[in-house]
């Protein structure tokens, strides 16, 4: 069976498109529950995400299918469709925050006036047609797209450690452990990449030391995560919660800006670009689970009922979406937390346990 | 034929649909679009009066087109005083490149982070406008020009920010620091005050004259009135409480770590045999450390400085060329430099606990540093620090 992705390729996965999707409000959510301590919550998150990402890693390590294909496999279809339904919510509700704040971050820094609603949306077009690829396609698109997200960050990072005064950062855990760990819970949305990697098991050719590699690849993607955070709290300090939009702000008060000019729009462009593919993957996943779910031929149905559903949802909610934020970051959190980690982290004990069990009867 | 008429279709639809979504069909006219370079903002009444000045197209450096390019507005919020600019000039304010904001010292009572607060939350405006406080109007500040620029804001800007190699004297802040500084611990904010001086009053001033006072108001002669930003203003809670001079200020920004390259005067050095000497020392490096401890249940801020430093000038027999060389630092000097700038440092000192203004970041220091002892110490750790002053000028001996 020829595997889809390779090694190198859910690496690049991991560092390219993981972090950028943090890049936009969730700084400022953070900042909001932790405050000088929200690099503690990221390093809780990264934690938690590690774990989920090291049992399936090193307990599905012998497998030839992936997490919802061993599920079907060991316990049956109906516990194989139930855990394909959860999830399936679970990306759809994953979707909500990253459009809006994407489409909020395009229309608010992008133009000199309110645009209209519907100039966001082709966005949708994009999306449909990347839920439509093989994974395969998203190995190729990781290889292709690091060196513009590479250059992304190194051009955004190196224009904002200037003006970063890492002294912001002090006295650490002055927040506590309430402060830390609702910010941890409250941008569970944003984390909980263990969850992709469950796509990958069995699917991907292993080269030597290949755990290791996916764990430092997660190690990179928080560190990208951590220093962007820590750069967004030194430079905004006492006023980070209401920097809905760091991304455009972070860079803007180093003195090269000021004499060019805003030559950090070639990071900010790069990172939105990488950020439309990020903004895709919950899509992805979810049609890819419901297409199985309803065991539909092909997922082109599927994909235009999903994508037509959320483009009309971000039409009409657009007024409201401060009541959807509030349940997605207040209440969906826990069922996040539950199915990101929690769930795959009992189910891969479990289905190593059904594993022995079919080996001893075999 | 009917093929190339489909695909001329589909051309012209993507066309129309790449104008829509790019908003191409919400593109303002640039002719009715006001780009503000900066923002005058004064009491009237119980009203913020906002005065833009304006970059128009037909714009010139003369004085009366200058004058032209102000425009007033009137609101409750500073947000309707700009809507009002704008509904009354029939000009969509651009804000994007306003680069100052210079508030009346007629809000120096109130709360000066209302007004602040809506350059720092909107996203259309930039934080990081300067921002200053004129002593006096600041509409009649905006509407002056000087020798250096017509346009006051560009003249402004010209001497808050300057290049390194130039004097670091004046503690320019920007709204985003304003903002940062208030919403700390410290509740303490400050930025430089404008004061407007008539080149006629300097020029008498040196003729040994007292002519020049009153002027100010005379706005919009060519090249009449020159600016001075080398003093600040101290905000707590967004109230004015005071002001640093000039040689506060000096010793402010040498606190701030931002001296290197600049220059310290030395007067009246007096050696034995001698005359009094004046010098001009070219500060190479500075290096502060400035720390607060806790000893014995008394707060202490520590302040060393080592300051590395050339004769550029002295009033004394000599040619240029002998200060392209290091030459010796003479130990009057260097003791005179030493007990300048220590001077300077303990007046500095001495304006945060008279004002209550933290501008020094005491307080902050104590919240990083000493988080276990802040509820203690909080509320008395201005009024009741110790401190400790080591100055070092070194030069070549």
């Amino acid at each position: 069976m020829i595997k889809a992705l390779k090694t190198r390729q859910i690496c690049l996965f991991v560092i390219v498109f993981l972090p950028i999707m943090k890049f936009f409000m969730m700084p400022s959510v953070l900042a909001e529950c932790a405050d000088r301590d929200l690099w503690i919550s990221v390093t809780v998150n990264f934690l938690i995400d590690v774990s989920t990402v090291s049992f399936a890693l090193f307990l599905l390590k012998d497998e030839n299918a992936d997490f919802f294909g061993l599920i079907e496999k060991r316990f049956g279809k109906t516990v194989g469709k139930i855990f394909m339904a959860a999830y399936a919510l679970y990306f759809l509700l994953k979707t909500l925050m990253p459009v809006n704040e994407q489409k909020d971050y395009v229309e608010y820094t992008l133009y000199i006036t309110d645009p209209h609603l519907l100039t966001f949306m082709p966005v949708f077009a994009v999306i449909f047609y990347l839920s439509l690829q093989k994974l395969r396609v998203w190995g190729r698109l990781s290889d292709g797209i690091f060196i513009i997200a590479l250059f992304g960050y190194s051009l955004l990072f190196a224009l904002s450690v200037p003006n970063t005064n890492p002294e912001e950062l002090l006295p650490i855990g002055a927040s506590g452990i309430d402060g830390v760990l609702k910010g941890s819970i409250k941008t569970q949305n944003w984390f909980g990449d263990g969850v992709y990697f469950l796509f990958f098991t069995g699917e991907y050719v292993k080269s030597k030391k290949s755990e290791l590699k996916i764990l430092i690849a997660y190690l990179i993607s928080f560190l990208i995560t951590l220093i962007f955070v820590a750069i967004f709290y030194g430079t905004f300090s006492s006023i980070a919660f209401r920097q809905k939009f760091a991304l455009t702000e972070i860079c803007k008060y180093t003195t090269v800006i000021d004499n060019i000019g805003r030559f950090d729009y070639f990071a900010l462009f790069e990172l939105l670009f990488t950020a439309i593919f990020s903004m895709a993957i919950p899509f992805y996943f979810a049609i890819n689970l419901l297409t199985r779910l309803f065991s539909a031929n092909k997922p082109t149905l599927v994909a235009i009922i999903v994508c037509s559903a959320a483009a009309a949802f971000h039409i009409f909610f657009d007024q409201y979406f401060v009541t959807v934020q509030n349940l997605i970051l207040n209440v969906a959190s826990w069922y996040f937390l539950a199915l990101g980690s929690v769930l795959p982290i009992i189910t891969c004990f479990l289905l190593k346990g059904a594993k022995k069990n079919e080996e001893q009867i075999g | 034929m009917k093929s190339k008429l489909v695909k001329l279709l589909i051309f012209v639809v993507a066309g129309v649909l790449i104008l829509f979504f790019s908003n191409d069909f919400g593109l303002i006219d640039v002719e009715k679009t006001a780009i503000i370079t900066a923002v005058a903002i004064d009491l009237d009444g119980e009203n913020y009066k906002v005065t833009a000045q304006i970059a128009v197209p037909e714009a010139t450096d003369t004085k009366t087109e200058n004058q032209r390019a102000q425009i007033s507005g009137v609101g409750g919020t500073v947000g309707a005083a700009i809507k009002n600019v704008g509904d009354t000039s029939g000009w969509y304010p651009q804000l994007a490149f306003c680069n100052l904001i210079i508030l009346g010292e007629s809000l120096s009572d109130t709360d000066v982070i209302f007004i602040l607060d809506y350059f720092s939350k909107t996203l259309r405006v930039q934080d990081s406008a300067l921002t200053v406080m004129a002593e006096g109007s600041a509409y009649e500040l905006l509407k002056l020009s000087t020798p250096l620029d017509n346009v006051s804001s560009f003249a402004l800007q010209k001497i808050l920010l300057k290049n390194s190699g130039l004097n670091r004297d004046i503690a320019h802040c920007d709204v985003k620091t304003f903002c940062v500084d208030y919403y700390s611990v410290s509740e303490s904010s400050f930025m430089p005050l404008i004061k407007v001086k008539s080149q006629k009053e300097e020029n008498s001033k040196s003729d040994g004259s007292s002519e020049g006072q009153g002027q100010q108001t005379q706005s919009g002669v060519k090249g009449e009135y020159i600016f001075n930003a080398n003093s600040t203003v101290l905000f707590y809670k967004g109230k004015k409480v005071g002001y640093l001079d000039e040689k506060q200020t000096l010793a402010f920004k040498v606190l701030k770590n931002d001296f290197s390259s600049s220059t310290f005067e030395v007067q009246n050095v007096s050696s034995l045999f001698e005359r009094t000497h004046n010098y001009l020392l070219t500060v190479i490096k500075c290096k502060v450390k400035s720390y607060l401890k806790i000893e014995k249940q008394i707060p202490l801020f520590c302040v060393d400085v080592d300051m590395y430093v050339k004769i550029s000038d002295e009033n004394t027999s000599g040619t240029d060329l002998d200060y392209i060389k290091n030459l010796p630092l003479p130990a009057a000097v260097k003791e005179k430099a030493e007990l300048d700038m220590c001077e300077n440092i303990e007046s500095l000192i001495n304006a945060e606990k008279v004002t209550g203004c933290d501008f020094l970041g005491i307080k902050k220091e104590l919240f990083r540093r000493h988080y276990d002892q802040y509820s203690a110490f909080k509320d008395s750790v201005i009024s009741s620090f110790e401190y400790q002053i080591n100055v070092n000028v070194h030069g070549k001996s």
